[in-house]
């Protein structure tokens, strides 16, 4: 499909993110908890968020410094001054039914605007170092505005027919949501999965939301092909069903163009059941929002130093971290990218690191090993669209280091160290205490072994009798041996001390 | 000797707190007032008789032991319907809120709550606040006390009205556009628009945000500033208040006749208004002059634009703040069950009155694709600039005088049903919304047939203690307190 | 200028018997005409950007803190709540979408 794209028209694909600020205590406009992801329905509510008569919306400081953090990650342009529109139109879960947010077309009103980031694309496998892994594309962003997210619409029954009435709640009514509007830079569907990859980690450095909640960061999709009209998908579950949406739309536009029929300007669904698009209202009706700046809301004075004061308590984002661990650190390009890809394992890498101070072994070990196990376990479908498999291990950083440290310090062999590390990781146990385990059986054990043969052979006497003409015995007595230790003892040892015991016999 | 019902509420609150009389005798007084007089003015809505009665035993209790009551001790106060008061229906006079029951407390009913006020009832109105006349509601209009088959003036006739008929003696209303002030002119009661962002708006179920104003109506200015000081003040719930100290003094006539105002005539208004209207006005000028103020004629040249800036803005404000009735989560009987969304909104927001409707129409029209230049922003524009034509005016003037209604009070049904008509007759009100200021009405006289007529002052944002100034020279000047109706 | 008023109320979702579109439609017409006065205004000479000059404006440092409201218990009042109507198992009774 992209080869013939190639041959054929111009595609164009632009998003519009949404992320909700998850890591703010209350929602955007009221004291109800931000988090509403534990509350019974409509439990998370108050006359503000309910939007009743009389209420006025008393806007979080917070939401709007986390704004601005995203904004300065996509290097946009913050104005000293931030004003709230309302776009109004009519919908159940929408309390006021009209939504507060950012508007830029009668003024500059958002919280961004006219930003661009760059994005690595993925490295696709340790094995695979060539150049083109290092390309970085460019995506320019029209705006970044803070608005609050509506409520919530469920049925009894799955089929929407057949339901008599809806259920909603409002327990996330008036959520801060951060919208990421990008303009149409991406060429091609792989593009987007790379970046969108990219922009959650990104969030997650940023400390603004936890990726891995259920519906934290949105995406809403817009193709057009050849310079046609442009087509707005709508209503994408997940970041897997953006790429097929795209592909979907791309097939359905092709056809439509093959057929000499206009694509209209439109704005779709993403049915996922069915993987289709499906038509959900013209352009014409929708540019019906009658958007004017909220009156409630004060133009907002940021100041000139709010930019400065904010970019200070900044975390360090992973392109500043990859240069570090390359600068720094001297960990190859290739790694570092892996280890910044996802804040977890970067942030597991530093954890190490306080445990034993050596960022090549303990990179290579990450990436080599402990990469490699987690990928396993992606492949077995454990882990969910958002979340990475480190979860589901139950590795410390101190583990990481400990193995880094043996084979560096008392020049442990690779391979017994990787063993080590492979049982540490299965089991839970840090690597020292295997090696110290290990080490007391080999050595110290020999009388606990002469004890347990002597009882094999008190309980069998016959053994003694049988092993003169049968060289069978001692392997038969070593089974025994090892079904007793469970495998503890070491076999050579072991051998020798059963031929002893049955010629001293 | 006159009944405690007649008597300033200052003076019945000293009493209170003497213990010369209990709050709970005062109140049942009260009620039987209303009772009493109530059905012929119909300026209530809803009724707190056993809450009012249970809060003055409270009072009472509160003073025998010694406890600072504060500074409404005792005195019921009456409350829009557009304000809310915990645990009473707040309808708005709509039949879209028939069954709203407010659980939070407005700003300003917590404040008057605090300082020993209590909530006797809520006070008809135009619906949502449409209106100048208050026969826009589903309670039926309100009557003029002077006259009762003449309008009340509105919006807030009910506040008007119930303070004017002697059954209370302290109200709130609400001014959009002079719906505090219309009232009050019609009435014969004073009524002032706080300056915008003095007032908290917290729980005032908003029909034009950027313009309104809560404020008190009473029927001397002596009662009239102790509750404005109680209802002033920044609210953490209203980030659209002001941080200020707001301590109003009702100054002695010596004080007083050492600051010599400047007050700016609008003379143009005083002409085109009605013959009495304009006598009455005049007679102010001069009665302001013996007392010291200077006189000068002034005017306002684009007071041309206003009354379309005006309604412009107002109707697309409330387009989209009406937007949330739609009757799912609160407001009459009915269920949404079996009904696709788009008919059950249009079915439950069918219930607004015609004049709310024709509003939503218009406000929707103007704010729609590709009108917002012509119309919001042109009127946000002209806002703009008569704002600054009122800022030179106060460079120069410290008060501007005109009418506070171009007519007398009509009688009722005289002219519903054309708006063109009735918003003409906000042409005086509106201006000190659109500017933001601060505008009060004052009683001037009664006509030769014995209606009301009122004069109103307006002063620049925050200056409300000129206004109270000139309020107390002109109540000293020809005491309206003898402009009762008799009833 | 073409006002259509059946439009009009679809966008403010307000349905308006068949006998009373026609005076409505008179109605905002004539309103609309009122309006139209702003036309005869010019800004020619006067330097003033849209919206700009009235609205309130907030120091950022004066918004609301991120704060959650106390719990029910530990503040020891209880908060008053809305009655929602027409609920099942806490949610709100929605039309069909
Ligand atoms: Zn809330």
């Amino acid at each position: 499909m992209i080869s013939k794209m190639k041959t054929g028209q111009v595609l164009k694909i632009g998003l519009e993110l949404h992320c909700q600020l998850t890591n703010l205590q209350t929602k955007l406009f009221c004291d109800c908890l931000s988090n509403y992801r534990n509350s019974s329905p409509n439990e998370n509510t108050c006359p503000i968020c309910l939007g009743l008569p009389g209420t006025l919306p008393l806007l979080n400081k917070k939401a709007v410094e986390f704004a601005s953090m995203i904004c300065m990650a996509f290097n946009c342009n913050i104005p000293e001054k931030i004003s709230f529109y309302r776009k109004n139109y009519f919908y159940p879960d929408l309390p006021k039914n009209y939504q507060i947010t950012q508007y830029n077309s009668y003024e500059l009103s958002s919280i961004g605007y006219e930003g661009a980031i760059e994005f690595v694309g993925e490295s696709k496998s340790k094995t695979d170092t060539s150049a083109d892994d290092q390309e970085r594309s460019k995506v320019r962003i029209a705006r970044v505005q803070l608005e609050e997210d509506p409520g919530k619409i469920t049925y009894e029954e799955d089929k929407s027919a057949v339901n008599n009435y809806s259920l909603i709640d409002y327990n996330r009514a008036g959520v801060s949501l951060v919208e990421i509007v990008t303009e149409p830079d991406f060429s091609s569907p792989l593009a987007v999965r790379t970046f969108l990859k990219e922009i959650v980690n990104l969030f997650e450095y940023l400390g603004v939301t936890d990726p891995s909640l259920e519906g934290s960061v949105r995406c809403d999709v817009n193709v057009s092909l050849g310079g046609g009209k442009k087509v707005e998908i709508k209503n994408i579950s997940s970041f897997k069903e953006v790429e097929k949406s795209i592909y979907y739309e791309i097939t359905r536009q092709k056809t439509l163009i093959m057929h000499d029929i206009d694509v209209k300007s439109e704005t779709r669904h993403w049915d996922e059941k069915r993987k289709v698009t499906v038509a959900a209202r013209s352009k014409e009706e929708e540019e019906e929002y009658r958007y004017f700046p909220e009156p409630d809301i004060p133009r907002i004075i940021l100041g000139s130093k709010f930019v400065s004061r904010v970019r200070a308590t900044l975390p360090e984002l992973p392109i500043e971290r990859l240069k570090r661990y390359t600068d720094v650190y001297k960990i190859s390009d290739h790694t570092a990218k892996i280890l910044i890809n996802d804040k977890r394992i970067s942030d597991f890498f530093e954890e190490s690191l306080r445990y034993y101070k050596s960022p090549i072994e303990i990179s290579n070990w990450i990436v080599n090993e402990l990469l490699t196990k987690i990928n396993e376990k992606d492949r077995q479908g454990i882990s969910d669209h958002n979340v990475r498999g480190l979860d589901f291990l139950s590795v410390l950083p101190s583990q990481v280091a400990e193995v880094a440290k043996l084979v560096e310090e008392k020049s442990l062999n690779r391979n017994i160290a990787r063993d080590i590390f492979d049982k540490s990781i299965e089991s839970g146990t840090s690597p020292l205490k295997i090696i110290e385990n290990l080490e007391i059986e080999k050595i110290s054990d020999e009388a606990s072994i002469i004890k347990i043969i002597q009882d094999i052979l008190n309980s069998q006497p016959q053994l003694i009798e049988q092993s003169k003409n049968n060289p069978n015995v001692i392997n038969y007595v070593l089974g025994l041996i090892m079904k007793e230790t469970r495998g503890r003892v070491n076999p050579q040892i072991a051998m020798k001390l059963i031929k002893e015991s049955l010629e001293a016999n | 000797m006159r009944s405690l019902y007649e008597l300033p509420a200052f003076v019945v609150s000293r009493k209170i707190q003497d213990q010369e009389i209990s709050a709970e005798e005062y109140i049942s007084i009260i009620i039987e007032r209303i009772k009493e007089v109530d059905s012929k003015v119909n300026s209530f809505t809803s009724l707190n008789f056993e809450g009012a009665l249970t809060m003055s035993r409270a009072i009472d209790k509160k003073i025998k032991e010694g406890i600072n009551t504060g500074l409404l001790t005792g005195i019921p106060v009456g409350i829009k319907d557009n304000i809310s008061v915990q645990g009473l229906k707040n309808t708005c006079a709509s039949r879209m809120l028939s069954e709203y029951v407010s659980p939070y407390d407005a700003t300003v009913v917590s404040k008057i709550k605090e300082q020993g006020g209590i909530i006797i009832g809520k006070l008809n109105m135009d619906e949502f606040g449409m209106g100048t006349t208050s026969e826009y509601s589903s309670f039926g209009p309100v009557r003029n006390p002077w006259d009762l088959e003449y309008v009340a003036g509105g919006s807030s006739g009910g506040s008007a009205a119930s303070v004017a008929s002697l059954q209370i003696p302290l109200s709130l209303g609400s001014d959009t556009g002079g719906s505090i002030r219309c009232p009050s002119s019609f009435c014969s009661v004073i009524g002032i628009k706080p300056t915008y962002g003095s007032v908290s708006r917290s729980g005032l179920i908003s029909y034009s945000n950027s313009l309104e104003q809560i404020g008190p109506i009473a029927r001397t200015i002596y009662d009239l500033v102790p509750i404005l000081n109680v209802i002033s003040g920044e609210d953490p719930k209203d980030n659209t208040t002001v941080h200020k100290k707001y301590d109003y003094q009702l100054n002695t006539i010596d004080n007083l006749l050492t600051k010599k105002y400047k007050v700016g005539v609008l003379n143009e208004f005083i002409d085109d208004s009605e013959i009495e209207v304009a006598r009455t006005s005049q007679k102010k000028v001069k009665q302001l002059e013996d007392y010291g103020c200077e006189l000068e004629d002034t005017r306002i040249p684009l007071a041309d634009y206003a009354l379309a800036s005006y309604y412009v803005i107002a109707t697309a404000e409330a387009s989209s703040n009406l937007s949330r009735y739609d009757n799912l989560r609160y407001g009459y009987e009915g269920s949404p069950e079996g009904y696709e969304w788009n008919s059950y909104f249009s079915e439950s927001r069918s219930k607004f009155g015609d004049e709310v409707k024709l509003r939503i129409l218009l406000g929707s029209y103007v704010l729609s694709a590709g009108y917002f230049g012509k119309y919001y922003a042109k009127a946000q524009t002209i806002r703009s600039m008569i704002k600054r034509e009122f800022d030179i005016l106060f460079n120069k003037y410290d008060i501007l005088l005109l009418p506070t209604m171009p007519v007398l009070p009509f009688k009722l049904g005289e002219k519903i049903s054309q708006p063109i008509e009735q918003y003409n007759l906000d042409v005086y009100t509106i201006l000190a919304n659109l500017a933001g200021l601060t505008a009060i009405s004052i009683p001037a006289g009664l006509s030769e047939k014995g209606f009301p007529i009122g004069v109103q002052l307006i002063a620049n944002a925050f200056d409300e203690q000129k206004l109270i100034d000139a309020a107390v020279i002109l109540e000293r000047a020809e005491g309206f307190e003898k402009w009762i109706p008799r009833i | 200028m073409g006002t259509d008023i059946k439009k009009l109320c679809a966008l403010a979702k307000l349905e308006i018997p068949e006998q009373n579109i026609a005076e409505i439609s008179g109605k905002v017409k004539e309103v609309l005409l009122m309006f139209d006065k702003l036309d005869e205004f010019t800004t020619e000479g006067f330097e003033i950007k849209s919206t700009e000059d009235l609205k309130f404006e907030r120091a950022f440092e004066n918004l609301r803190d991120d704060r959650p409201r106390p719990t029910l218990e530990s503040s020891g009042k209880t908060r008053p709540k809305l009655k929602l109507k027409n609920t099942k198992d806490g949610y709100v009774l929605g039309p069909r979408i």
